[in-house]
């Protein structure tokens, strides 16, 4: 499993593109054990996509996992040119957004909702549902998106601009009022 | 507070709150189509060459999946990026072996394999594919149909050979099937043989890609069985993979009521029937014929200078039609023309050597007394030699299978530390099973299995164990498995859907209760369904139905 400190290094320079790309390969070639690795490394990710779509960690989880599946599925069709991150989170987006589809359910998420996370997940700490909670309060649908993507991802400004459909300037300025915003929450939580 | 300190404040949470369920995400690979997405049809395109006999087409199935088409259509950027080593269409020929191509844009081949045992026979010749490698396609395809012809794959009039192109880009996969349907045709002509052409065309389906590699079976055999699948969920989609394209092609033009007991079975039956199990100077040829009106495999068996032909219920294995003891009467003075008998008991559900009729009449050669197998009838040399069927039915019986129950995969006779035998291997429920018999007397020298395994291309096979009794059931839990497919078909049969009608599939299997149970999930019209399946025997024992919110 990724710790954290690993996590933080890949993230420096994101879950280096060639390994990503090396491991789906293998998966392409039914190496489960490639998966496994993709999975560790990249899970993070793909729950913040499906979350910043679905606003719902219930069914954030269950897309994540549908996500891999499908991952291991298609990833014959991957084609090493393109960005393998790129690639899964856009599996996951549309995973999700179909899922949106299916429930019909555009609501946003109330508080009792993001308080589920702790009992889903044993190792959040009340830090990281501060921090969360937060970002889900105080951003944007488009902001969290970027901010979350921007963070566990590794992918760059512009290739969560083309990710998103959305110019990379918009990407940038939504960036930093989020990050903004989201020190400001927080400050204001240690205040409190 | 710094910028990255905010970010990383937030991956770590994401890490956190993220599932951390590899083994549930494992669970659900290698199961394939991929049932969380939804699936568009694609309409398939099916030609024949020879719609005079029994060609009619059957509607499409092949499915295109709504992810990929979003992938490459669209936002990671460059992705569909083409090149000369890309992949663009796959294409499988399937007779019995099966044989699959990749090819790039300009039609040249990237790759070839043989997907099953027969088809990598045939690659062997050419260098295990690597020969074709940069071949043109319709050059490639002429020199594997030239070796199936030769290999006698094609030879009779209802066989059939199944073309299937796998391509993203429809036109494309159009123009290659017409090519490719012509020159196939070509190649047979010349050869003179009226085996029938059937082509299709299928979307990408990365979920049809791993069914097909997890069975051993090309994609376009895999759609192929996914068709008689959807008329009847109750087949095995093991067993199914395991007829020919003209068998399966049969089965569902004719509504694929049951699973065929398949030609091999056929044949021992037939044999059987007319005692010649235990004589290998016997030619037998097995065609199958599931769409007369009483669906059965025509077994001709050459027995000295005359042939006999057989009937065998294509379903239940019984002789309907032959002589019976043909060797007997071959030796009597006056070989009488039996009528065709009253039904007989199915004679596959016990290949057991005895069962033979002993051919009393015969002079006795053998000096050892075999005790399984009865002796050849024929004046024999020095060494003594049961015959392939016998040593088959021995390792049968040794395993505690019938022949309808298994696949063979290798019948071979070897002279081997001075002395005759038999190399034997079949498949039963996902077990390979390896013999080998003393062909003197029929007793089992040495035998293996081994799980026949399939998670990807790899054979990175749990090495063989030596087992004091063969595996027929579920290694972990000494239950015998149905398996997640027909877990899946029975839990939608009892919810009267088909597996189109449905979304976010899940499937876990479990071991509760002292046996294993398959969890199913999935949710239609507004609904969700959850099941619990027994999974040795497929019985619903638990279900649920709510609304889906």
């Amino acid at each position: 499993m990724l710790t954290s400190a690993n996590g933080a290094a890949e993230r420096e320079q994101g879950p280096g593109r060639e390994h990503l790309d090396r491991l789906l390969n293998a998966a392409a070639q039914g190496d489960r054990d490639a998966l496994g690795q993709l999975y560790h490394l990249t899970r993070g990710a793909v729950y913040a996509m499906a979350l910043s779509v679905l606003k719902d960690p219930h069914e954030a989880q269950d897309v994540t996992q549908d996500a891999f599946v499908t991952v291991w599925q298609k990833a014959g069709s991957y084609k090493s040119q393109g960005s393998p991150m790129a690639w899964m989170l856009t599996i996951t987006r549309n995973l999700a957004k179909m899922r949106l589809r299916q429930s019909a359910r555009l609501g946003e998420l109330t508080d009792e909702e993001w308080n589920a996370i702790p009992a889903q997940a044993p190792n959040v700490t009340p830090e990281d549902r501060a921090v969360l909670q937060d970002a889900l309060e105080a951003l944007s649908a488009q902001e969290r998106q970027i901010v979350l993507l921007h963070a566990s991802s590794g992918l760059k400004h512009r290739e969560i601009a083309a990710l998103l459909e959305l110019p990379l300037s918009t990407v940038l300025s939504k960036y930093r009022r989020a990050l903004e915003k989201l020190r400001t929450q927080l400050e204001g939580d240690d205040h409190a | 507070m710094t910028d990255r300190e905010l970010e990383e404040m937030l991956a770590k949470a994401l890490d956190h709150a993220a599932p951390d369920d590899l083994e549930g995400v494992l669970s659900r690979c290698g199961e394939r189509r991929g049932n969380v997405i939804m699936l568009e049809q694609n309409n398939q395109t099916v030609s024949t060459r020879k719609p005079a006999k029994k060609f009619r087409w059957w509607m499409g199935l092949a499915a295109a999946c709504l992810a990929v088409a979003l992938v490459a259509g669209g936002a990671a950027g460059g992705m569909w990026y083409q090149s000369n080593r890309a992949v663009a269409s796959v294409i499988s020929l399937d007779v019995n072996p099966s044989i699959e191509l990749k090819v790039n844009q300009n039609e040249r081949v990237l790759s070839c394999r043989g997907v099953n045992k027969d088809g990598a026979v045939i690659m062997a010749e050419m260098g295990n594919g690597r020969d074709l490698e940069g071949s043109k396609l319709d050059v490639a395809v002429n020199a594997i149909v030239g070796a199936l012809v030769r290999h006698g794959y094609l030879d009779d009039i209802s066989s059939a050979i199944l073309i299937s192109v796998e391509d993203s880009n429809s036109d494309r996969a159009a123009r290659l099937q017409a090519q490719l349907t012509a020159t196939v045709d070509g190649v047979l002509q010349t050869a003179a043989s009226q085996a029938g052409v059937l082509s299709q065309t299928m979307g990408v389906d990365a979920g049809l890609d791993s069914q097909a590699q997890q069975y051993g079976v090309s994609t376009g055999k895999a759609a192929l069985v996914n068709q008689a699948l959807a008329l009847n969920p109750s087949l095995s989609f093991e067993g199914l993979a395991a007829l020919s394209v003209e068998e399966l092609h049969d089965l569902i033009r004719i509504g694929a009521p049951a699973m065929p007991i398949g030609r091999e079975a056929a044949r021992i039956a037939a044999e059987t029937y007319a005692g010649t199990l235990a004589v290998d100077s016997v030619i037998a040829d097995v065609d199958p014929e599931l769409d007369d009106p009483r669906p059965n495999y025509e077994v001709e068996l050459q027995y000295g200078a005359r042939e006999y032909d057989y009937r065998v219920d294509a379903f239940t294995g019984e002789v309907y039609s032959g002589q019976k003891d043909i060797v007997s009467a071959a030796q009597s003075p006056a070989p009488q023309t039996t009528p065709a008998p009253q039904s007989t008991p199915a004679p596959q559900a016990t290949p057991a050597p005895q069962a033979t009729p002993a051919p009393q009449a015969t002079p006795k050669p053998q000096t050892t007394p075999a005790p399984q197998a009865t002796p050849k009838p024929q004046a024999t040399p020095a060494v003594t030699d049961i015959g392939l069927d016998a040593a088959k039915s021995a390792a049968l019986k040794h395993a505690g299978l019938s022949a309808s129950q298994v696949n063979w995969v290798k019948a071979e006779r070897d002279y081997d530390d001075g002395r005759l035998e038999y190399e034997l291997e079949f498949i039963y429920n996902s077990t390979e099973y390896d013999y080998t018999i003393l062909a003197s007397n029929g007793s089992v020298i040495k035998y293996e299995t081994e799980p026949v395994r399939s998670s990807g291309g790899s054979q990175s096979n749990p090495a063989p164990q030596t087992t004091s009794r063969p595996q027929t059931q579920d290694p972990s839990s000494g239950t015998a498995d149905i398996g997640a497919d027909r877990a899946k078909a029975a839990a939608l049969a009892h919810a009267g859907l088909s597996a189109s009608q449905v979304s976010r599939m899940k499937c876990e299997r479990d071991y509760e209760h002292g046996r294993i149970e398959y969890e199913i999930e999935f949710t239609s019209g507004g609904w969700e369904y959850e099941y619990t399946i027994d999974g040795s025997t497929g019985a619903i024992l638990d279900h649920e139905r709510d609304r889906d919110d």
